[in-house]
């Protein structure tokens, strides 16, 4: 197996995992999940313009982030509505916009066969820049999603965290797109943190927990794949699912 | 004694609706004073205000730099989320004191915190798992750990059992006392009011009294701040 797809996994799977922690706790793992469908029309305009998929699919994902913040804030109609409506309209128009069904198959399921040295570096840039923001803004992200009235009330500049919390978001999301695609990459980020959840007596010990299983899910995923020459996205995932069922077994 | 807090026409409109209308009062250094009305009255706004969190008009003024330990109402949190008491305190910790690997006199001040509201046995337990009056005592050993000189307590309106609440308040006063703070409750008990604060100001939107309680808190104003029909028993033969 290249060398370079599993560098790329290894840091997708711990960046998902680490980011993953505050996705779990402020109980957006369907928001996510959505999320990741957002990037498909993004990643076909890139494909068109002939540029990095990344680069679409982390603009496509902004203007979702802001546009379904804007709405919200400007509107009556609740956040489930408004991101029902983000998804299906960026299914459609990922639909529209993807000429080769074959192109949409890689961009809903990953396909990281081709990783080329752009893709290497800008997994490790936007990866490495994604992990040193989590763990440098750690303790207001863990205060704001504990209480975020309690966090005002503590100075915490509540609203920017958020602001911030929500480009990191779009930039995991965009960044796993390669290795495991956008219908996958809401699983990658809630999988790991869901088992260590299970098992964890503290907010620490679960985020280092979540990080050894993103490790441990890329790993046996990328065993798997090789193997048995199945994709690595389906491998990655199915080894989180198995990992979080034996978690839940008490 | 000079004053630690002075509010001047304080007032508050949330949605063009005034939820407060023209609050004056001073606080002297040391005392304690209690918010009295009934719900919506605008106890916690004034609170809101006072700690900065939302715009309003008239002035809040302050004697000395104020250090403000805040102890909230009951709010909505995940109990499923794994953070334990420690891991709670130290949210709150200045930002040098790390949150990963906390130094050693950080986590002695905590278990000290704890200890002066008899929660030093919760370190490790998840918060999640702590029944309501823990919970707020581990709240206000939060709100003390970096030593405020301005407490403000804002009372559950419900689910505190009742054990806890009969020892809170005592508990409060001679943390008061020992760590000389000065300590603003809301309260809709009015004999906590009657037996712990030193001065009452009673609100129902606008100021309809202030004073000590044993001189303000008279049926008729209680009538007026209530409606008719609010009983009203003190227990006068009460012993702290």
């Amino acid at each position: 197996m290249d060398i370079n797809v599993i560098i790329v996994s290894l840091i997708v799977g711990i960046t998902a995992s680490i980011f993953g922690v505050f996705i779990i706790l402020r109980r957006l793992a369907l928001v996510s999940d959505v999320l990741s469908h957002v990037a498909l029309p993004g990643m076909a305009l890139s494909l068109f313009f002939g540029i990095n998929v990344f680069f679409g699919a982390f603009t496509a994902l902004i203007i979702a982030v802001f546009g379904i913040h804007f709405i919200e804030k400007r509107s009556k109609t609740s956040l489930e509505t408004i991101v029902g409506i983000f998804f299906t309209m960026s299914l459609a128009l990922g639909m529209v916009f993807f000429e080769d069904s074959e192109v949409l198959i890689d961009g809903l399921f990953g396909n990281i066969e081709n990783v080329t040295s752009l893709d290497l570096y800008l997994t490790i840039i936007i990866g490495g820049l994604i992990i040193f923001l989590t763990l440098f803004f750690f303790r207001n992200f863990a205060h704001m999603t504990f209480s975020k009235e309690l966090a005002q009330s503590e100075g915490f500049p509540v609203r920017r965290l958020n602001f911030i919390f929500l480009i990191l978001l779009a930039c995991v999301i965009a960044l796993g797109i390669k290795v495991v695609g956008t219908l996958l990459m809401g699983a990658l980020t809630i999988l790991p943190v869901s088992i260590a959840k299970n098992i964890s007596g503290s907010l620490r010990m679960m985020t280092v927990l979540s990080l050894f299983f993103g490790v441990l899910i890329t790993i046996l995923g990328l065993l798997v794949s090789s193997f048995f020459s199945i994709p690595l996205s389906a491998t990655i995932i199915l080894s989180g699912g198995i990992l979080f069922i034996i978690s839940i077994i008490k | 004694m000079s004053s630690i807090l002075e509010v001047k026409n304080l007032s508050v409109k949330y949605n063009k609706v005034k939820i407060v209308d023209n609050i004056s009062f001073s606080l002297e250094e040391g005392k304690t004073l209690a918010l009295l009305g009934p719900n919506g009255a605008g106890k916690s706004t004034i609170f809101k205000a006072i700690l900065g969190l939302i715009d309003y008009k008239g002035e809040i003024n302050w004697g000395k730099k104020p250090n403000i330990g805040f102890v909230p109402q009951r709010f909505d949190f995940d109990k499923s989320i794994p953070m334990t008491v420690l891991e709670f305190m130290l949210l709150h910790a200045d930002v040098k004191f790390g949150f990963w690997f906390p130094k050693k006199t950080i986590i002695n001040s905590i278990k000290k915190a704890l200890e002066s509201v008899n929660a030093v046995r919760y370190f490790d337990k998840r918060i999640g798992e702590l029944s309501s009056g823990e919970f707020q005592r581990v709240l206000i050993a939060r709100a003390i750990f970096r030593n405020p000189n301005i407490l403000l307590f804002d009372e559950p309106t419900a689910d505190i059992d009742v054990e806890g609440e009969m020892t809170i308040y005592p508990l409060l006063k001679k943390l008061a006392k020992e760590l000389s703070f000065t300590l603003i409750l809301i309260s809709h008990d009015l004999n906590i009011v009657y037996d712990f604060a030193d001065d009452v100001i009673c609100l129902n939107k606008k100021m309809m009294c202030s004073g000590a309680p044993k001189s303000v808190l008279t049926p008729e104003q209680l009538n007026q701040l209530y409606g008719e029909g609010v009983g009203f028993y003190v227990h006068h033969d009460h012993k702290h």
